[in-house]
């Protein structure tokens, strides 16, 4: 049954209820969900309501659903509260940029920082934007048996960089200047990032974020296909600890001890 | 620091458009399927590009280069929309859309005008400081009221606050039911300030616009109210047709301005006179 009192609810009124998987992989971009969901099998198309694209399939026995949150916090908060409302319990963000790199550096984020504008309307700027350790470890693993080098890195939006041709503006200088400090590596991303790590640990939903950043290419979907992997295999590790966290009674996968 | 720039990516629209691809005159509503309603009303539309949430048509209405383009929803794709169409040879943009209203006095049905705009986005503190005001452009606002009159449409004039979401940025609770206590006060302290509606576009719109050197304007039709179950469909299309006609307006009175640099046509009075910018 379709909930819907406000607008965007229920990605205006277009997803029922069980539709959505647990498991989310959300990208920015609403012409690469039919592009990725081209890896699932037994595709049901959810929603096509503005830029929020929603498609449920299956991979590897398990349900996963696609969402593009469109480009920013205030599409990305849309998303986010109606996924989650319709039962999204994990969600993992995929992107790829095209850049002047010459090779392709791949990145999990531990954490965002909080330029992206939505999320101040629903927690006070001191709250921390941070990823799911589980998420984390899952998406390591994962580089690690696809054969890819992933970095642990802090994500931090740049939206000045839209006129500014330097790359950054102003309010970054302090973070730069802290970064260099204190030795933490931090990429320029998306601000959707931020708006869906915070949303999600104010939710206490699991959240994290594979970034991408590699040559420019006439093959960008193979990039994003890599990262859509990545993804995937991630969540296969989260699937078989969730198992394995059942049968022991433990809140949190950890390494052997 | 990693410093690579993600929003290059998204220069001339993902490299699909050069200049030359965007009229001077540009609709802007926020989604796609508008876009393809409004491009139905022109004499002729091509379509330009479908590049992430940016759906873009040219065509022309009545010999008036137009074209309209989809910016998604978010201060930050509008930001990206914005720079794109007026690098891309834009000059006058129109923002339409739907709403629902703040104030008594607004019915169902009737058409919003923006003014000016509360700059709750946060996106637009990137470019200047909070307290510069994002303003609607003379010539737009005008052209709106005036094809509003034609029309015969019911319209208000005022200021629209953007936020940073549409959920709790507007005082609607999040998923699960969140709240947090300083969204209680949202909806009363804006009606209490005079604010006709709200969205989370149009602030960055206005500064944006306003940096680049190009007119902006935003018109929405008001389809429901918080207060009734009243909703009027035909609201949107209200909207789409006073904003339509408007560019053609706007169109007009630029060919009658004295020159290129007077600031706005003004209404006839008794000895003409021109008045510089």
């Amino acid at each position: 049954m379709k909930n819907k009192q406000y607008f965007h609810d229920s990605f205006g009124g277009e997803a029922d209820q069980g539709k959505v998987a647990d498991t989310i992989i959300m990208v920015n971009n609403p012409l690469d969900v039919d592009l990725l969901s081209t890896n699932l099998q037994e595709i049901d198309i959810v929603a096509n309501h503005y830029e929020f694209y929603v498609r449920t399939g299956s991979w590897n026995g398990n349900r996963i659903t696609l969402c593009s949150t469109g480009i920013g916090g205030g599409s990305a908060a849309i998303a986010v509260d109606n996924i989650i409302n319709l039962g999204g319990k994990t969600i993992i963000y995929v992107d790829f940029n095209q850049t002047d790199n010459h090779k392709m550096e791949i990145y999990v984020g531990s954490g965002a920082i909080r330029l992206d504008g939505a999320s101040l309307d629903y927690v006070s700027k001191d709250f921390p934007a941070i990823a799911d350790p589980e998420i984390l470890m899952a998406v390591l693993a994962s580089g690690k048996r696809l054969g890819y080098e992933i970095t642990p890195a802090l994500l931090c939006p740049s939206v000045g960089a839209i006129i500014n041709d330097e790359g950054f503006c102003d309010i970054h200088e302090d973070i730069i200047n802290y970064c260099s400090k204190s030795k933490q590596l931090i990429v320029f991303s998306n601000p959707e990032i931020a708006t869906i790590l915070t949303l999600c640990s104010i939710y206490k939903i699991r959240s994290g974020a594979i970034y991408a950043i590699g040559p420019h290419s006439d093959i960008n979907s193979d990039s994003l296909n890599m990262c859509f992997n990545i993804a995937l295999t991630a969540v296969d590790y989260l699937f078989s600890w969730d198992n394995i966290k059942a049968k022991n009674s433990w809140r949190v996968m950890t390494p052997e001890i | 620091m990693i410093l690579s720039n993600p929003f290059t990516q998204y220069e001339k629209f993902g490299g699909k458009c050069k200049v030359g691809d965007i009229a001077p005159f540009v609709l802007a509503p926020g989604s796609k399927t508008r876009v393809e309603q409004i491009a139905k009303l022109f004499d002729e539309a091509h379509k330009i590009t479908d590049y992430h949430e940016f759906l873009v048509y040219t065509g022309s209405l009545k010999g008036v280069p137009i074209s309209v383009c989809s910016t998604g929803i978010g201060g930050t794709s509008v930001a990206i929309a914005v720079k794109e169409l007026v690098g891309l040879g834009a000059n006058t943009i129109i923002r339409v859309g739907v709403t629902g209203t703040l104030q008594d006095s607004v019915e169902v049905g009737d058409l919003i005008i923006a003014s000016g705009a509360i700059r709750k986005d946060r996106i637009s503190n990137y470019f200047v400081p909070p307290e510069v005001p994002a303003l609607s452009s003379l010539d737009t606002l005008l052209a709106l009221a005036a094809s509003c009159q034609k029309h015969k449409f019911k319209y208000h004039i005022g200021i629209t606050a953007t936020n940073g979401s549409f959920y709790c940025g507007e005082g609607r609770p999040g998923a699960h039911g969140y709240t947090q206590k300083f969204m209680n006060t949202i909806v009363e302290d804006f009606k209490k300030s005079g604010v006709l509606d709200w969205d989370t576009e149009t602030s960055v719109l206005f500064i944006l616009g306003a940096l680049l050197g190009a007119r902006v304007g935003r018109i929405n039709g008001v389809l429901d109210s918080p207060r009734s179950n009243k909703k009027d469909p035909n609201a949107e299309y209200k909207a789409v047709k006073a904003a339509v006609d408007a560019i053609l307006i706007i169109s007009d009175w630029d060919k009658r301005k004295n020159n290129k640099n007077q600031l706005v046509l003004l209404p006839e009075l008794k000895q003409e006179k021109s008045y510089e910018k």
